[in-house]
């Protein structure tokens, strides 16, 4: 090692984070906007509620099971759960989308500042999800939806 | 005053900062691999320095990382990933006597002692040190790094489960 170590100043590291964080806000926005369709069609919250409670279980690395034995009969008890979160969740659905709006709003803004890199791809996808998500919110806000 | 040009070739490969006489180069943004940058200067030669960035370099890089690792909901929506502690230490003294001086910089396959870049160009180039080396101080906040990740996680496995037992 001929050479200083690299050791930069926070100040240096800025436009590095950001392009970070709108790289992990990029992505997340493509989680809400499934929460969102899951949400806004009721025949997707049954496959929301079964992959929740499947993974809960590698999420508590099976200790779940310790903790309520009988686990299991989420399963089997399904339907009657599934029929009554259902108007919580067709309430949440406004949130999801105002969530994916942010995020996608945030992590386009923060792509566009990057001078290291282009992000055509995701750029090209926050913008055309954006179109779609801008219109159903003008028509929540109308109360067409 | 000549301009000196830098163009990386394979500038995705591996995050660098450049630097000529201690001063970083600033490029153009990437495209297809390539970007470029350039730096004017009224010397005969100039010292060109090449380091591996990395956020783990950063002071406060244990509070930035945790934040992402919460953020991005325990990694799982984390496009960056920091794996290897082998950085580039590059430095050489570039000769620009010539008329209009380039030099092309591409980064060779990143192995502990490989020779780190690989410059081209009508530059004449001579390089005091040219290899990858293992950064412990690096090695070391990466390995920090992943057991803060566990601890935070089984923290929140446990409160988690507190949760879902209230709920029950």
């Amino acid at each position: 090692m001929k050479n200083k170590k690299y050791r930069p100043y926070l100040a240096d590291m800025a436009p590095s984070y950001l392009t970070h964080l709108g790289l992990i806000l990029s992505n997340l926005s493509i989680l809400f906007l499934i929460l969102t369709i899951a949400t806004f069609f009721v025949v997707f919250i049954p496959v929301l509620y079964y992959l929740i409670i499947i993974a809960i279980i590698p999420l508590t690395i099976g200790t779940v099971f310790i903790v309520f034995p009988n686990y299991f009969s989420l399963f089997t008890k399904g339907t009657d759960i599934i029929n009554a979160l259902t108007p919580v969740i067709e309430k949440a659905s406004p949130l999801f989308l105002a969530l994916t709006a942010i995020t996608l709003v945030v992590s386009t803004i923060l792509l566009l500042v990057d001078k290291k890199e282009r992000h055509t791809g995701r750029l090209v996808y926050s913008f055309s999800i954006f179109a779609v998500v801008l219109v159903v919110l003008i028509g929540i806000i109308g109360g067409a939806v | 005053m000549k301009e000196l040009v830098i163009k990386q070739i394979n500038a995705k490969h591996v995050r660098k900062m450049v630097y000529v006489d201690d001063k970083p180069v600033v490029f153009s943004k990437v495209k297809n691999g390539v970007c470029e940058g350039s730096v004017k200067t009224d010397k005969e030669s100039v010292k060109l320095t090449v380091y591996t960035f990395t956020e783990l370099a950063s002071p406060l890089w244990w509070l930035f990382s945790m934040l992402f690792y919460i953020i991005s909901i325990f990694g799982l929506f984390d496009p960056v990933k920091f794996k290897s502690a082998v950085m580039i230490d590059y430095l050489a003294t570039l000769d620009l006597t010539q008329e209009n001086p380039r030099i092309n910089l591409k980064t060779n396959y990143v192995k502990e002692g490989n020779r780190a870049i690989e410059l081209s160009g009508n530059v004449a180039v001579l390089e005091e040190v040219n290899a990858y080396y293992l950064d412990a101080e690096i090695k070391k906040r990466i390995k920090s790094l992943k057991i803060l990740k566990i601890a935070v996680f089984i923290l929140f496995i446990i409160l988690l489960l507190l949760k879902l037992s209230t709920l029950a």
